[in-house]
Parts: structure tokens; sequence; C-alpha cells
């Protein structure tokens, strides 16, 4: 599933450095992508055009985004993009994460599970808006990787009582990523038929975490 | 003239044994199963991937709610979108519980039944097993003893194929294995650490109903060895874990004596007064809702104990007003299951350079020490542990973003071992099936009314093995064990170990039990019960090797009887 948007990402993503945020203009490209908005980075001709049209569709809630709003849709990416990034293997943006999360909420999610989830992507935005001093969204990519680097020390060091929409969200991500087929091959090792049992080998023998 | 020598019913574990035993010795056979048909190409969904299926191939909440509400909170381990169709609906096959007795009636109807979905743990029952009624004097005494069993055990051991251990232990008769799964290193420690501290203790390899060195008759039957995917609970197409899908069936169709057919409800037993015999079986078709009645010299119930409880008590008869074979009132009566509660894991330090190869369908066994190895207990009878001890593996609750997160997660954690308790259930007859009295299915049939509550004795028992399994871990070596010796319990609900059993048991007595020693109805000799129905205790083992065996000796027995010409 997603294989193109994934396939075309994986080739074409952005190369953003780990942990140092990426830029608007990658992040973009990585979210249209994803979202199967016609582009490449062989485009960049267009990337303005792009760009202006992402805006729009920003407004008009874009028909392919099924549960989220296109600004909810923004924050997603580029929490996906910070928490998972792209390194020596594809990231969870490469993958198409947040579009799978999006089909998640539209064809699986209950309306219990629908309104929490809008919740906590608005609780999210609220912490990542105040840590950030400004709009997260708009902020440097600098900013929004420690406000977020800040976001996740809090939730995870006991401090923040809504902690549960972020975290929820990181898992949510996590699951998504680990379970795809680069997070599952090529990040971490993972074998349909393994066909045989060896109960105790040398770590490096297998190299990575099994992914299931 | 009927048109059949025998009428199985349900293809079940216990079905599909007595289908293949009555079929290989010439006997005109028919299964009728309540549900479907199973395509392996089709049902399995062995061979997805983790990323081929959208939504993380969970079921839609809603559907949950609407269709699976009891199904799933039981086993949501088993159920995905891609295998939701091995598991009934709840919005279509109800059942009735007092408010305050919530009952786990967790089943699917399909051919096979539950034998493509089980756990796979196969243990013998014990000689203390068959003596714990007479001795402790709660049920009725078992007619037979373990020496009776012992061939039986080891005549379907052969062609099931079970994976196990020599251990030469009296409480826990080896099995004929086919070689076990290896432990992980940190089990391995585990047990020489817990036998030392404990020396009336042992843990021992799962037993489990896998291929692990196939016999020439297995693989005839194109089963191959597993795979050590551990996708069970999905089909497997290799054929490697024993069903009634992989083994027995296949085994009865090839002698061409066999005939299933699918979405056959059975309505009720047809009893005829002047033979005082079974002359047939009424079904309703599941989809037509046709009615008709299909004749044989003999029946073997194998529907699953609630469901075989049921066939019989709507099996009315000017002899048997109360439901046929039921003069002594134990029918639907001294419903069984196994009991859980008490769990614990703990982390083993120093084999973080050690890991393994491949998903292993099975872990390791504490067996039963309570009242056998160690006396002077605060309970009856006693519990076994399943667990095992694997590493954690990556989670997204942790803290970090960035490329020290995927750092983090490609390494994966500590070592854990964990127990897992499943307790023997004494037998009572309050713990019951009836029809209900106002409620029907969309057959027309009337809904089951299970009124079954776990006891005193499980809870003591359920109690002192939590205690029980911190200690041994904590002798063992573990760090960070997850729950303490006084952790509150919550006691599984009845039925949620799907091991239900008891509701027409086996007796010396026919006005106290229904079923003699071959399983066959004291009331009527033309009729054989060897499901989970059929038992009058439980043990603490997982009972299918149990079901396979009294199948196989019963339906051998009837054979001998059909020859006869006494039924």
């Amino acid at each position: 599933m997603h294989k193109s948007a994934a396939q075309e990402t994986q080739n074409q993503s952005p190369n953003a450095p780990a942990n140092q945020g990426m830029t608007r203009r990658n992040l973009l490209i990585g979210i249209m992508a994803s979202v199967g908005v016609a582009t490449t980075v062989g485009c960049v001709e267009n990337f303005d055009k792009s760009l202006a049209s992402l805006e729009l569709e920003k407004n008009s809630h874009p028909d392919n985004l099924r549960f989220y709003t296109a600004n909810e849709y923004e924050l997603l990416s580029i929490l996906t993009s910070l928490i998972i990034p792209d390194t020596d293997t594809p990231g969870a943006l490469a993958i198409g994460a947040p579009k799978m999360m999006d089909t998640l909420h539209a064809d699986w999610a209950s309306t219990e599970s629908k309104e929490k989830q809008k919740i906590a992507i608005s609780e999210i935005k609220q912490s990542l808006d105040k840590l950030a001093g400004q709009n997260f969204l708009t902020a440097p990519s600098k900013i929004q990787l420690s406000s977020l680097t800040e976001l996740d020390s809090q939730a995870f060091s006991g401090k923040k009582n809504k902690a549960w929409g972020y975290r929820s969200v990181k898992s949510l991500i996590a699951r998504f990523y680990y379970s795809s087929e680069v997070g599952a091959t090529q990040e971490l090792r993972y074998e349909l038929v393994p066909g045989r049992w060896e109960a105790c080998i040398p770590f490096e023998k297998v190299g990575r975490t099994w992914a299931a | 003239m009927t048109e059949y020598d025998a009428i199985v019913v349900g293809s079940g574990m216990s079905g599909g044994w007595s289908a293949k035993e009555l079929a290989e010795q010439g006997l005109k056979v028919l299964v009728l199963e309540r549900g479907g048909p199973i395509e392996p190409s089709k049902d399995y969904a062995d061979f997805v991937t983790p990323w081929e299926r959208p939504n993380l191939d969970q079921i839609p909440e809603d559907e949950v709610k609407n269709d699976y509400p009891i199904q799933y909170r039981a086993v949501r381990y088993a159920m995905r979108d891609s295998t939701k169709h091995f598991w009934v609906k709840d919005s279509e096959h109800p059942y009735v519980t007092p408010k305050d007795k919530p009952y786990d009636w967790i089943r699917g109807y399909h051919t096979g039944g539950r034998s493509l979905l089980w756990g796979r743990q196969s243990y013998r029952l014990g000689p203390q097993d068959f003596e714990a009624n007479i001795k402790d004097g709660h049920g009725t005494d078992w007619p037979i003893r373990y020496d009776d069993l012992k061939p039986w055990y080891e005549y379907v051991e052969k062609f099931a194929g079970i994976a196990g251990s020599n251990e030469g232990l009296e409480q826990l008769p080896d099995s004929i294995f086919q070689p076990p799964f290896e432990m992980t290193c940190v089990e391995k420690e585990f047990k020489k650490n817990l036998e030392e501290s404990f020396p009336t203790r042992k843990v021992i390899h799962a037993r489990v109903a896998h291929l692990t060195k196939p016999t020439e008759e297995q693989m005839s039957l194109g089963r191959g060895p597993c795979q050590v995917r551990n996708h069970c609970n999905r089909g497997c197409s290799f054929g490697a874990y024993f069903s009634s899908n992989s083994a027995t069936l296949p085994a009865a169709l090839k002698t061409g004596n066999c005939t299933i057919v699918n979405n056959a409800i059975v309505h009720s037993l047809e009893y005829d007064e002047v033979k005082k015999r079974v002359s047939g079986v009424k079904v309703i078709d599941a989809q037509s809702k046709e009615v008709k009645t299909y004749t044989a010299r003999f029946v073997f119930l194998n529907a699953s104990s609630i469901a075989t409880a049921m066939i019989l008590l709507q099996s009315k008869s000017a002899s048997f007003p109360n439901g046929l074979a039921n003069s002594s009132d134990q029918v639907g009566r001294n419903l069984m299951d196994h009991v859980s509660a008490a769990a614990a894991s703990g982390e083993f330090e120093g084999f973080d350079d050690q890991y393994y190869y491949g998903r292993r369908p099975g872990g390791v066994y504490i067996p039963r020490y309570a009242n056998i190895t160690e006396q002077d207990k605060p309970y009856l009878r006693g519990f076994g542990y399943q667990g095992g001890g694997k590493r954690i593996g990556w989670t997204g609750n942790r803290p970090g973003i960035g490329e020290d997160f995927k750092q983090a997660n490609r390494k994966p954690g500590n070592w854990q071992v964990g127990l897992y308790a499943f307790g023997e259930v004494l037998p009572n007859p309050e713990n019951r099936v009836t029809l209900d009295k106002t409620k029907k299915d969309k057959w027309g049939l009337p809904l089951a009314n299970i009124n079954c509550v776990m006891g005193e004795n499980e809870k003591i028992m359920m109690r002192e093995a939590q205690k029980d399994a911190y200690e041994m871990l904590k002798a063992a070596g573990a760090v960070n064990i997850n729950r303490g010796p006084d952790t509150e319990l919550t006691l599984s609900l009845p039925g949620n170990r799907i091991h239900e059993m008891g509701t027409a048991r086996m007796g010396r007595d026919p006005k106290t039990s229904v079923l003699n020693e071959w399983c066959q109805a004291h009331d009527v000799p033309n009729l054989f019960i060897t499901d989970g129905a059929c038992m009058p205790s439980g043990g603490c083992q997982n009972p299918s090797l149990t079901y396979m065996a009294l199948s196989a000796r019963a339906a051998h027995h009837a054979v001998k009887l059909f020859k006869k010409g006494e039924i």
C-alpha cells in the first residue's frame, strides 16, 4: 500500500540531515509526495507553483486528505519527519506515515477515536506553538527541532499531564514506520518465512532488532 | 436402511479425529459442519506481510463494537482484518448470561473449527488427573485411568506430530515427540537457576503440535516442517501445525468414505422410541434455512462442549423430555475452563550480545508441582505455567527523536522471561448451560444461557500462583519484575481460556453422569460424545491432545460395536 508514494519519496527524499530539522521547502515536497500530489524533486522549477497549490488546498480541504485538515497534516508531517527522519534509511515521512494515519482515521477509527486524535493533534500544536514562541508550522526548522525535542523530553519525564496525545501520536508514527517495508526490512530486520529456529546466536548475525 | 454408517457433528479438533478413525476403518461417514468451508488459498492470511494490509490490519473499531465485541475482547491478539472471518460475529451468534456473570464463548464456525485457531500446546493428562475427582470429592470419578488412555495418546501423537522433550515426569507423561524448539540462552539460564532454587519444580520445553521432523505419513498428507513464522492464527499453508484442515480431514477424505456438508446447523437428534436409538440428525441449512434429516447407524457429537450440550437439550422426546441422554440431569452442567490471572515477567541481564533467528511458536512450560512434588497447599489441584524468554522489540513509547530514536530501536531491548499460569477449575454442577426460555437465534433455535463463575479454589490458587511466579523469577535472577507477589488479581472470565469442558461428563454411574468409559451415552447406545463435553475434570493441561486421544479411542470402540451389530 502507498507503495508508489513511498518509493517515489524514497528515491528522491529530501536530504535533510538527521536531527537538524528540514527546510520547509523539502518538507512540503515530502508532504506533497505523500498525499499523492504530483511532484518530484526534479521538478523544482515547478516548486513555487506546487507550493502555491498546496497553500490553496490548505484552505479548501484537499480532496485527497480524508481526515486531517491541511494544517493538521502539515504538523503531522513535520512531527513524522523529525521523530523518524531520513538517515541512512528513509524515514517515516518518506514511507508515507502521515497519509497512512489519515487513511487509518478515515477508515478504521470510531467517532470517539477520531475526536481523540483531533484533540491530540490540537494539543500538540498548542504545546509546540508555546515552546516555539510562534506558529510552529512557520517557525524556522531549528526552532521546530528544539521545540519538539523539548516537548518529547517533557512527555517522557512525567512533568506534562497532557503527554498522552503526543505519546500516542508518536507511537502510531512508529507503528506505521516499523510495519512498513522500509522500516521492517531496511531499518530493522524481518523475515516473512524464517524457515528455521536458532535459539541463541551472536547479535551481530542479525545486527538489528526484529521488526516482528 | 440408513444413509450413512456414522454422522459426526462438528469438524474441529475432536470431530476431525472421529471422522478420520471411522472412515479409515471402512465406515461411510458424514461430517456436519455448521460453518462454511475453508479454502487455504483464499482464507489463510499467512503470507501477508505487515505492510501489505491497510490500517495495520486492524478491524475497524465500529465493526469490532458491532460485530465482535466479545470475540475481540478475548482474542484480539489473533483477530485482524485479514483473519476476522475465522471468528464468529457476536452480532449473529448471541448467547445469554446473567448480567453479573459474563462468560467468554470464543469460537469460529468453519471447517476445522478451533483446530485452526488453537494455541497448539499439547500435554497429556497425568495419572493424578484421572484420580483427582475420587480423591477430593469434587465431580464424579473418571471411569478410566491414565493407562487406559496412554496407548491412544501415543496413537494420536504419532499422527499429529508434537514437538517436545522427554522429561520422565510422572505428572506430565512424555509424548511421542519430534525434536523440540531449542530454548533461548536466557530460558536455559532461567531453567538452571530455577531448578537449583526449587528442586521440586522443572522448566521444560513447551510441547507444541508443530512438525519439526515430519514423518512419511505426515508428508503424504501435504504437511511440511514448521517454518517458524508464528503466524499460526492466520492459518498455515505449510500444514505445519496440527489442525483438522491440515491432518485429520485430509486423511478422512483420502479414504473416499467421508463426506463433509457445510452450513449444516444441527437442530436436534431424532430418537426412535422403539429401537431406543438415535435415528437421525435434523439440520437447518445456515443459508437457505432448509430443514433436512440425515440418518446413520450411530452419531458422534463433536460440536464443542456448549454446542453439544445445547443439541442434547434441544433433542426432546417422550423418553427424554429434558433432553436426549439426560436422565441424569447432568447435561449442560459442570461447565469448566481453565483459570488464569497469575502472571509476571522480569528482565535478565548479561546476554545483550545474544539474539535469535525465527519466530518460535512456543516457549517453555513449568509443569504442575502443587499437590504433586509439593504438598500442603491452601488449594486443591494445581496449575502449570506457560512462558518464554525473548528480547523486547522496538517501541514508539520511548523518549528521544531523530536519529537517536532510530538508533535506539535498532538495538533490541532487554531479555525478558514471562510466566503465565493456567489452573484447574473444579467441576461444579451449578456452572451450566441451559436453553434460554425466550430468546432464539435467526434460525429459530434457543440461545445458550450460560451461567458460570470461577470458584474460591480458583481464586486462592491464582493468588498463590502469583506469589510463586514472582518468587521463581526472583530466585532465577530476574530484575525489574513487573508484577509483585501481592498483585491484586482479576481472574480470567470463564470461557476466556477457550477450554470449555464438562457438559456431558463420563462416569461410572448412569445416575450421575452422561457417558460411559467409551464416551458412549449411558442412555443411548448409538450416541458418542468425544469433545470437551465428556471431561469429568479438566486437569490444568491444555486439553486438545486429550480430546484427540479420547476421540480415537471411542471411535475404535464404536467400530467394534458397529461390526458386531450392537449399534
